[in-house]
């Protein structure tokens, strides 16, 4: 496995923690907000979405539950456990390490 | 139309086989994201068609499969789903080997026809003799407790009787003291005379206990058995009906409960019949009466007349039950020395009991045909190395692509099987063939005392059998030719021109087969040529007495009249007078058993010499006669004279013996005139010797017998012997006259029936259609074990000769003429058939000794015998090489040098 596909897994299970940080929100939802927040830099395989979505539920990261609004078919929006949470906050602090290490180094700046 | 999404998505991802519940949500969820996609491309102003090819073509669903998969399924999860899955991959392909096998077998029909013919060959034989174990021996009778019952037997030591009845006395003493057996019953055979209807019938019957049927835990088929005080006088006058008779003489009319019958003068009635198949006692009779022990009775204990069966209490073993009776026997013996001295009492099983007859004619004959399915097997097995030679290359191809050793094995043994089961269904059919011949090979008239045999034929005991052994066989055929097969070097295998070690091997291992072939042939032959000849000698045995155109008749005496025994003497005396007088007879006589045997047992003592030891006292067979008896049947006097008019009641006690027992007691002096103590009343003195007369076993022709004289010693019943002139033709018509007889005894007294009649020629028969069916069985396994044998053996040396084409050519070749070529190659079958014969006399020798008991005039080691046997199957194996050995005359040289 490369070293990208390494950093894409790693940062879209961030990603994903970070979604739901706020609000539950469902997988299309999800999958809609990373293409539309990164511009379409970050893009990956939709059908590894879902996968993911139920990894990291039975890592206990997040809990996913079924909703059904009046009018609308029933959803299953997935939100942020207290677990995830943690795991959240440690991943930001070493994804910001990294690029502080990377800038050091390579002069590279982040936003 | 909107596409049904959640039907997409699950067609999609069913390959996962998840668990349902799981499998709704996932694809609702991705139902879900689909139609979304779709609904936005719609809103972009695609086509339904664009939009749907759109949202399908957003997913990569390899990858998302792999994922789910990776998700869903956890370690054991997905080991549970690949075994799961190799599972049913199995299942397929063992229908794939199935299918294979089939196609295997038609392109090689001959082969698989064959080998079908020769399992279902050995197949059929042991189906149908097991059918019969199954029935005689194994489930004679289907009693509910049938492992609680015990017949109960006396030896008395220093008698040499080990099998006597017991007294009334003591089964008394047995119900008060027992702690181990429920309850006693006893049965008694009787004959009985049966008026009423247009003319008296002679039924043979039973007394038994009120509580008979209940012991044995049957209920009957109409009506009821008895009640527990229905033994006792004043209330006995009950009877349960055999289903047999109530169809014979009252038409199976459903209204016969509560029917009044006269039995001897006595009236009973009908209070039940019993089912179809029950059968027992398996004496022939054909009702039960209560019977009642009279005051008398109770207290004897020296008349030994009742047939004891012991229910056991539940958890009582029959060691234990034995032991409670032979303690109590024992203390009768301290008790009552005068009438119980060496007396023992023991136990039975109920099966056992019933099958001792039979148990060792059955048990050599399943030896027999278990041979007759090895050599079949040796056969097949032959049959499958030699087409494992022909498939050396394809196999070798397949191990070479991968293919693992068990999963080649396992194709091979699926074609043993597949052969096998054919084998088995053919032989199926062959053994309903086989069992109805066997079942009318015995006739009914014997047959009828043998436990279970009404009950032969195929049931499921049968086919669970057949198919087992058909597993069983196709296994055993299919091993080692498998083994051999996928053994090879491959590498060495697929090389050209190459034959490879393996041919070797596989050679010798059918050089194994053929020689075990013919060494289970030879002991099957040896065993039948001893029984056959053993038969033979039995039929040019001198019988003793000449059974051409001789009728014998029975004659049963009712109770309560003819109790005197001048009435008795004087009715028959009358018969036999008024039947000589008949037209057409040369001779008339009574006897108390018909020939051959036909006699009792009894004890005697030579007067004048000391008593010998209790030990080594006399014993004789007894038969009551009349002089005209001996004409009748055809026994010449050897010296002295016979019974005279003047020998009778109140005349001194006479009796004539045979040779054998004036030879056996009396080789020192003429036994004329010498006396016999039979009983308590005055000896008896000897007037005549007349010929020996074979047995009833049809297996001495030298046992001692004693003759009495009737007017010395009157029965209750006797019977009838009667010598016809045969006609002109010499044609046997003495049956003609027994509507005269008849006639003659209706009018002595119109209520006596004349029931049962045979010639003395199916009197014989029927002691010898045991003899008959096993010497025709041996005899027809044997010759199938032969041709069997032989065919293996042509097999194996035509194969030879194939795969020495080269060899031989190159010995044409350096100048070898034909008649070496032919000796060559009969020299090698020689070699196997004599290994063969060799190891087949080693083991003839071994298990013949099992057949001494059935044999007659002949050892179960009979040096002619054996050396017949081998010489013949020496010649008939020979025989079977010469046409492989003229083949291989024929093999031209430069061909064979050419061809490899």
């Amino acid at each position: 496995m490369t070293l990208g596909n390494e950093v894409k897994r790693g940062s879209t299970e961030m990603l994903i923690l970070a979604l739901v940080e706020d609000q539950p929100r469902h997988g299309y939802e999800i999958a809609k907000l990373i293409e539309e927040r990164s511009d379409g830099v970050l893009q990956f395989h939709v059908a590894s979405l879902y996968p993911l979505l139920y990894r990291l539920e039975k890592r206990g990261l997040i809990k996913g539950t079924w909703i059904e609004k009046a009018g609308q078919r029933r959803r299953r929006f997935y939100k942020l456990t207290a677990n995830g949470k943690k795991v959240l906050t440690e991943q930001r602090q070493t994804w910001s390490d990294f690029f502080s290490a990377l800038d050091r180094v390579a002069k590279i700046n982040p936003a | 139309m909107r596409p049904n999404w959640n039907h997409i998505v699950r067609e999609r991802l069913a390959v996962l086989r998840l668990p349902p519940e799981r499998e709704i949500e996932i694809v609702e969820e991705v139902a879900l994201h689909l139609e979304a996609i779709y609904d936005e491309a719609l809103l972009e102003g695609l086509s339904d068609t664009e939009a749907q090819t759109r949202a399908v073509n957003s997913y990569d669903w390899r990858l998302l499969e792999c994922e789910l998969s990776r998700v869903e399924h956890s370690s054991l999860a997905r080991w549970l789903s690949v075994e799961k899955q190799r599972g049913g991959n199995q299942m397929e392909s063992l229908l794939q080997d199935l299918r294979f096998s089939a196609r295997m077998s038609l392109k090689q029909p001959g082969l698989a026809l064959i080998a079908v013919l020769t399992l279902a060959l050995g197949i059929g034989a042991n189906t149908t003799i097991f059918s019969a174990i199954e029935s005689v021996i194994l489930h004679p009778f289907s009693f509910p407790h049938q492992d609680r019952l015990v017949a109960i037997y006396e030896r008395i030591h220093g008698t040499g009787m080990e099998r006597s009845y017991i007294s009334a006395a003591t089964l008394h003493d047995w119900r008060e003291q027992s702690r181990s057996f429920e309850q006693f019953v006893i049965s008694i055979f009787d004959d009985f005379t049966l008026t009423g209807g247009d003319r008296p019938e002679q039924l043979s019957g039973y007394w038994v206990s009120a509580g008979f049927f209940s012991a044995l835990g049957v209920q009957p088929m109409l009506g009821r058995t008895f009640q527990p005080d229905e033994d006792t006088l004043g209330r006995e006058q009950v009877v349960v009906l055999k289903h047999s008779l109530w169809e014979r003489l009252f038409a199976a009319d459903p209204k016969i409960l509560g029917q009044v019958i006269k039995l001897d003068s006595q009236t009973y009635t009908v209070i039940g019949v019993m089912p179809k198949e029950f059968n027992f006692p398996h004496f022939g009779g054909e009702l039960w009466i209560p019977w009642v022990l009279l005051p008398g009775d109770a207290q004897n204990r020296e008349n030994r007349f009742l047939r004891v069966i012991g229910l056991l209490k539940p958890g009582v073993s029959q060691a234990q039950g034995e032991a409670e009776i032979r303690a109590l026997s024992l203390r009768a013996q301290q008790q009552y020395p005068a009438t119980n001295k060496g007396v023992e009492a023991y136990t039975v099983g109920l099966n056992k009991d019933a099958t001792r007859d039979t148990r060792v004619y059955l048990s050599f004959t399943l030896g027999a045909v278990a041979f007759v399915l090895l050599i079949a097997c040796a056969n097949v097995a032959n049959l499958l190395l030699a087409r494992g030679a022909v498939r050396q290359k394809e196999l070798a191809v397949r191990m070479a692509l991968g293919a693992g050793r068990w999963r080649v094995m396992r194709q091979l043994l699926t074609e043993s099987l597949l052969l096998a089961l054919l084998g088995g269904v053919v032989g199926l059919g062959f053994s309903v063939w086989g069992v109805t011949a066997l079942a009318n090979g015995i006739p009914q008239g014997f047959s009828k005392f043998i436990p279970g045999w009404e009950r032969l034929g195929i049931n499921t005991w049968a086919l669970g059998f057949t198919v087992l052994v058909s597993l069983v066989t196709g296994v055993v055929c299919g091993l080692l030719p498998a083994w051999q097969a996928t053994k090879s070097d491959f590498n060495e295998t697929l090389k050209e021109g190459s034959k490879g070690a393996a041919s070797g091997v596989r050679n010798r291992w059918r050089n194994v087969l053929v020689v075990a072939e013919v060494a289970l042939s030879l002991v099957l032959l040896i065993g039948a040529g001893l029984v056959i000849r053993s038969f033979i000698k039995i039929l040019n045995t001198d019988l003793g007495f000449n059974p051409d155109n001789t009728m014998a008749m029975s004659i049963v005496l009712p109770r309560g009249r003819y109790d005197q025994p001048e009435q008795r003497i004087h009715l028959f005396q009358e018969l036999a007078q008024r039947a000589a007088a008949l037209p057409g007879v040369t001779a008339v006589g009574l006897t108390s058993g018909v020939p051959p045997g036909g006699w009792g047992r009894g004890l005697f003592q030579i007067v004048g010499q000391p008593a010998p030891a209790p030990s080594e006292q006399p014993r004789a067979g007894t038969v009551i006669t009349t002089a005209g008896y001996f004409a009748a049947v055809g026994t010449p006097l050897r010296a002295g004279r016979l019974f005279t008019a003047q020998d009778d009641a109140n005349a001194p006690r006479v009796v004539l013996v045979n040779e054998a027992l004036a030879r056996r007691y009396f080789a020192d002096r003429s036994a004329i005139g010498q006396r016999l103590n039979l009983d308590d009343g005055a000896p008896y003195e000897i007037v005549g010797i007349v010929a020996n007369t074979i047995n009833a076993n049809l297996d001495d022709a030298a046992e001692p017998v004693v003759y009495q004289s009737l007017a010395q010693r009157a029965l209750q019943a006797m019977w009838l012997i009667v010598r016809a002139q045969p006609d002109a033709s010499g044609k046997e018509n003495v049956t003609q006259l027994t509507g005269a007889i008849r006639q003659e005894l209706a009018a002595l007294d119109a209520t006596l029936p004349l029931t049962e009649s045979k010639t003395l020629h199916e009197s014989y028969r029927e002691r010898s259609s045991p003899k008959r069916v096993i010497t025709v069985l041996l005899g027809v396994f044997a010759l199938l074990a032969l041709v069997m044998a032989t065919v293996g053996l042509y097999a194996v040396m035509s194969f030879a000769v194939a795969q020495r084409t080269h060899e031989i050519g190159v010995r044409m070749a350096l100048g070898a003429q034909t008649r070496d070529i032919f000796s060559f190659v009969v020299k090698q079958g020689f070699k196997l058939v004599s290994l063969g014969i060799i190891i087949g006399l080693l083991g003839a020798y071994a298990v013949t000794r099992l057949l001494s008991q059935v044999l007659y005039g002949v050892t179960a080691t009979d040096p002619l015998t054996y050396a017949m046997v081998a010489g013949f199957l020496l010649i008939t194996a020979l025989v079977a090489c010469v046409i492989p050995a003229r083949r291989a005359t024929k093999v031209d040289p430069l061909v064979a040098l050419r061809c490899e």
